[in-house]
């Protein structure tokens, strides 16, 4: 009897080691104030999927190949300096798990913007964005098993675009 | 084992028997209590040896038990805890996810014009070294 609470002690602890992701920091931070918060559920991303022709009729990106393969958008923009010194904090509290990289890291003009993916093999498992400047800071995190080539491909033509 | 419980051990049973009726032969006095209590001994073992594995077995299931139930209220907790989507519409969902890899784009456009610059410098640099290795 005692090996069973002893296991199942174990097992509590190793749920409450769970690390942070996109979604813990989206609930954290989504209804304070001076925040702005978007959030796109894997039901949502197949509704969208099953739009016929969408890229043809918004912008002249296209983000068909990956829309499938997304499971969940979380945006966090704070203009609320109180919770960006927070929120900065719990993000890199989530990249410094060990299985993010750091891909991109670019400081201009007052303002640092970090990206970090968690990949596995050929596929993105998830995409942090993280920009912070003086009294602003966003944050976004893109869940799903993205093809590498395709979310490259379409940052090249995002790019291209202007 | 003795030489001569060997031998007894290997002999037909009518050579035994034989060997019971022979009165020549001394039978120790406590032989019948020894046999008796190796039986009950070994008995007592077995129902243990028993009684060891059904624990073992009962402490697996119910270790097993309280780990899968661990695993599925975990899971559950989990997917209660899912934020309302932003949007009703996957049409404005759909928007705002091109207006979001724009936006990152924009962000690491400045990083990466500056990396094609470096990048075209490198191969510049590298093509009036090879002219001025060639010359040599």
């Amino acid at each position: 009897m005692n090996h069973v609470i002893l296991t199942v002690a174990m097992l509590f602890f190793t749920a409450a080691a769970y690390s942070q992701d996109g979604k813990d920091i989206y609930m954290k931070y989504s209804g304070k104030e001076g925040v702005s918060a978007v959030y796109i559920s894997p039901s949502m991303f197949k509704m969208i999927g099953k739009i016929p022709d969408i890229h043809l009729t918004q912008g002249n990106m296209n983000l068909a190949p990956i829309v499938k393969s997304l499971d969940g958008l979380y945006l966090i923009d704070s203009g609320n300096s109180a919770v960006n010194a927070d929120l900065l904090s719990e993000v890199k509290k989530m990249v410094s798990s060990g299985k993010f990289e750091l891909v991109m890291q670019a400081k201009e003009d007052g303002e640092t913007m970090n990206i970090y993916t968690l990949d596995d093999g050929d596929t993105v498992r998830s995409f942090v964005f993280c920009a912070v400047s003086e009294g602003e800071c966003t944050f976004i995190c893109l869940d799903g098993n993205i093809p590498k080539a395709e979310l490259e491909k379409l940052m090249a033509s995002a790019m291209a675009e202007q | 084992m003795a030489k001569n419980e060997y031998d007894i051990a290997k002999m037909p049973l009518p050579e035994l028997e034989k060997m019971g009726d022979d009165a020549s032969v001394i039978v120790p006095a406590d032989l019948k209590e020894d046999i008796l209590s190796e039986i009950a001994a070994s008995e007592i073992l077995s129902e243990k040896s028993v009684e060891t594995v059904e624990r073992h077995h009962r402490r697996f299931v119910l270790g097993f038990c309280a780990a899968a139930a661990v695993t599925v209220l975990f899971f559950v907790m989990d997917d209660m805890g899912r934020p309302k989507d932003t949007f009703d519409d996957p049409l404005t969902a759909y928007v705002e996810l091109e207006r979001t890899f724009q936006y990152i784009s924009d962000k690491m456009r400045p990083g990466v014009e500056k990396v094609d610059e470096l990048s075209r410098v490198i191969e510049k640099s590298g093509a009036v070294l090879g002219k001025v290795t060639d010359n040599r």
